[in-house]
């Protein structure tokens, strides 16, 4: 099993459905998380372009798409530099070698690398179709961010609760 | 207003002068650092900050531990830096504004990543050989 303590979220992690349990999991201490401006980048930009094409498909004016996308920016920009105090960055290009012919594609290749630099014990992604979830590559478990989160509570009996009660409270 | 480094590296003077036997200096240091961490308005105590954040006092302990909050323990008590519970809380605040905004469907996420990902001109960045 993994160790939970040193985790890589991908892009699909961080923009999936359990993405505020997720850092608000690194930002109670439960792990130490990292990224690198490579992950940093993907997320500003698939974010950003989803908050556009959907202002888009929901039949706003030019003008609006282009507010919505200002906004979405800075809102992004917002949580990066937030997450700067919970999220330590790492360059994939300082990852040690390691035989990465396992992933089909090369361009997958940053997000592996990103997760050996930080010499992470668990790599969390939701893309199921180009990496083995449930399985250890490179002695890095990988894991859907749902799976992961099991874990995290069942190593932190607390975890579930203490998450929800800092979101909760910011809702009131 | 010193910060919270200062009020730490005080305090291991004071431990210095303790061991080299110069206790009026031990004292004196000792006085001031309690002046300070009193009259720090950059800091708290550990119940005021899960009060803040709505968590547990060992809570925020572990987050000091992991460096997500600010603090050590000084005089004996642990204090952490306001700034970085407001961090924090700023944190939550833009969580709960993207929560608001909803979340692309595991279907989109994965589309928009495999065309940055994957497609020529959507590339973030290459592999390094």
């Amino acid at each position: 099993m993994p160790l939970l303590d040193r985790v890589v979220h991908d892009t699909s992690a961080l923009l999936g459905r359990h993405s505020s349990a997720l850092i608000a999991g690194a930002a109670l201490g439960y792990y130490s998380a990292f990224w690198s401006p490579w992950v940093i980048s993907e997320f500003a930009r698939v974010r950003t372009e989803w908050v556009a094409e959907r202002a888009a498909r929901q039949g706003y004016t030019a003008a609006e798409v282009r507010l919505r996308l200002r906004e979405s920016r800075q809102r992004v920009n917002a949580l990066v530099a937030h997450l700067s105090r919970v999220f330590s960055v790492v360059n994939h290009t300082d990852a040690p070698p390691a035989d990465l012919s396992w992933l089909r594609d090369r361009d997958d290749w940053p997000l592996m690398q990103t997760a050996l630099a930080a010499g992470a014990d668990t790599l969390v992604t939701d893309d199921a179709a180009d990496f083995p979830l449930g399985e250890e590559r490179n002695g890095i478990f990988i894991l859907n961010s749902e799976a992961f989160l099991q874990a995290l509570y069942v190593k932190f009996p607390g975890g579930a609760m203490a998450t929800e009660e800092y979101l909760r409270e910011g809702r009131r | 207003m010193p910060k919270l480094e200062t009020i730490k590296t005080l305090e291991r003077l004071e431990r210095e002068m303790g061991r080299a036997g110069r206790k009026a200096e031990a004292s004196a240091l000792r006085e001031a650092r309690g002046i300070l961490a009193r009259s720090e308005p950059g800091l708290m105590t550990t119940g005021q900050a899960a009060m803040l954040l709505n968590v547990s006092i060992p809570t925020i302990k572990r987050m000091v531990e992991r460096g997500t909050l600010a603090g050590a323990p000084v005089g004996g008590r642990w204090r952490v830096s306001r700034a970085s519970v407001e961090a924090l809380l700023r944190l939550r605040q833009t969580l709960l504004e993207f929560d608001a905004e909803a979340q692309p469907s595991p279907e989109e996420i994965q589309t928009l990543i495999h065309r940055a990902r994957h497609s020529k001109r959507g590339k973030p960045s290459r592999a390094t050989p």
